[in-house]
């Protein structure tokens, strides 16, 4: 029990996979303008880190390993994501076509975000069981989650400030990213 | 060596492709066919001269009844033309003569 609470929270604040393993960078700035549409990605992105760990736990120790086929690793586990991804996409459309449209090309592009194959690659690499593999994947996601919600927060506030010209937009953004780590970096004491 | 690699693979791929084609199936999103086809005789420029956000939202409105057959200014009659002819109706003279 403590293993599990251990790697719940180390997944979420020590090792935050965007602020401190910098995975994940791309829709970490594509998709921070607006509190409700990075949570909507971050649903998408938990669903889809939590079945991917599970999925790519079952593969790797019932079929690569049975077989002798680690090597094949990285291509597996990229179909595993790329079908769910699909999966997400057809039922975001379905259930929901105002995020659909508000995600846009971030949505597809969640099969290339390398938070995922991250995940399924570490579980691997830290020799997880199934259930501490399943909660890394889901911990990992709402870590990546807190730290676009924090993100889209904070420029929704930048909204209504005054930034000098040359600051506008992504400069600042990637100043408030870098600041937003160095504060994550106060966690990495803490075990 | 190599047989068990392309037999994992391809089984792999295989069952995800018919889950997601089961998948596609129950979550279709019935879209009327007559959006796309309006859509594609659009300069597609998305330049909003007909009041909407671009030229999808328009073949959209046009295709729900909202916005007039000759909407699209960049397109003039020709294109007017074209939808009229998707959508089984009629350009209105009015509208045609000066466009």
């Amino acid at each position: 029990m403590t293993s599990i609470l251990a790697i719940v929270f180390g997944a979420i604040f020590i090792n935050n996979f965007v602020l401190s393993r910098f995975l994940g960078i791309c829709p970490f700035l594509g998709v921070s303008k607006k509190v409700e549409t990075s949570l909507g990605m971050g649903m998408a992105v938990t669903f889809v880190m939590g079945m991917a760990s599970l999925v790519t736990w079952l593969l790797e120790h019932y079929i690569l390993e049975e077989f002798n086929l680690q090597y094949l690793r990285t291509i597996v586990y990229i179909l595993v994501i790329a079908a769910l991804v699909q999966f997400v996409e057809l039922v975001i459309r379905k259930v929901s076509p105002v995020l659909y449209q508000a995600l846009g090309i971030f949505l597809p592009l969640i099969t290339t975000n390398c938070a995922v194959l991250g995940v399924a690659l570490l579980n691997v690499q830290l020799e997880y069981n199934l259930l501490e593999s399943v909660v890394f994947g889901i911990a990992a996601a709402i870590g990546f989650t807190l730290a676009l919600v924090i993100m889209a927060g904070i420029r929704e506030r930048l909204e209504l400030v005054f930034i000098p010209k040359a600051m506008r937009g992504v400069p600042i953004a990637l100043i408030v990213a870098g600041i937003l780590s160095i504060a994550f970096m106060g966690f990495q004491g803490m075990m | 060596m190599i047989l068990p690699a392309v037999i994992c693979l391809g089984g792999l791929g295989l069952i995800f492709g018919c889950l997601l084609a089961y998948a596609a199936q129950k979550f279709a999103v019935e879209v009327d066919p007559k959006i796309a086809e309006v859509q594609s005789v659009l300069p597609g420029a998305n330049c909003g001269a007909c009041g909407y956000a671009g030229c999808e939202q328009f073949a959209k409105a046009v295709a729900a009844g909202e916005a007039p057959v000759a909407g699209c200014k960049p397109g003039r009659a020709k294109v007017a033309a074209q939808i009229a002819e998707i959508l089984g109706t009629e350009v209105p003279k009015a509208e045609t003569g000066k466009k």
